[in-house]
């Protein structure tokens, strides 16, 4: 959710520079209303309850989630005409990437303010 | 002075110790400078650790049975305490699987199409003609 905040706090920096920020959880609809709501968040999140675009990713984390189950690991992607451009995918769940990284590699990818 | 008061490592350590360990989880996870490195709380646990460690020689010169049962006691839960936070920040948080899967820099984003949190389609595809940041998380269990 900390992550989540900082990208909010940060969102008119992504937006001067015409990138859109999208979440993606395994959550549900409803669930994933109530996290945009609570946190005030000015960016969609989509569900991926089915866990396809997780698959798709290659991001499946077995057993990490609630009663066993399969949730994504955390990751984040740079897509730039149409294909990744630069990822993090962290190796301890704690630490996500900041805002500040992430602006800082679509400054290296050349997407600058407008 | 009294002797509760020239001995307040045996409590106020253990006290700080589960404050230490506590606040990470409620308070201190909400700003990364703090938690992605937890150098405060290492901080404030090992204080704790130290203040009940120095509980302990005094209790044996000057209590009774009670109170070096409560250093003990004490100097075990700051102990605790600081193992829960250094095993679940830099052992069990690692626990994430290996990266060779994931899809790689330069690979064509899939095209599918999800539900928004409003119950609107979004199309990948359509997404991905402009720059996004596309994060994927662990929800909200």
């Amino acid at each position: 959710m900390t992550e989540l905040r900082g990208l909010q706090l940060s969102l008119s920096e992504f937006r001067e520079r015409g990138v859109a920020v999208v979440a993606v959880s395994p959550d549900s609809v409803e669930r994933n209303l109530g996290v945009v709501e609570r946190l005030g968040l000015d960016f969609p999140i989509l569900s991926d309850a089915g866990l396809a675009l997780t698959r798709a990713f290659g991001l499946e984390h077995p057993g990490a989630g609630p009663e066993g189950a399969t949730v994504p690991r955390p990751a984040t992607f740079i897509v730039r005409n149409g294909a990744v451009g630069w990822r993090d995918l962290t190796d301890n769940w704690r630490v996500r990437p900041r805002p500040e990284t992430i602006l800082a590699a679509l400054t290296r990818l050349g997407v600058s303010a407008r | 002075m009294s002797e509760a008061q020239h001995n307040r490592g045996l409590w106020l350590g253990p006290l700080i110790a589960v404050l230490g360990v506590a606040s990470y989880f409620t308070l201190i996870v909400r700003w990364p400078t703090l938690s992605d490195f937890p150098w405060l709380n290492l901080a404030i646990l090992g204080g704790a650790v130290a203040a009940s460690a120095r509980a302990l020689p005094r209790a044996w010169s000057r209590g009774g049975a009670a109170r070096r049962a409560a250093a003990v006691a004490g100097l075990s839960l700051s102990s605790l305490c600081t193992v829960i936070l250094v095993y679940y920040c830099f052992f069990e948080s690692y626990g994430v699987p290996d990266a060779a899967s994931a899809l790689p820099t330069g690979e064509p984003v899939p095209a599918l199409t999800l539900s928004s949190h409003l119950d609107e389609p979004v199309d990948l595809a359509q997404l991905a003609r402009g720059d996004v940041v596309l994060v994927f998380y662990r929800g909200h269990w």
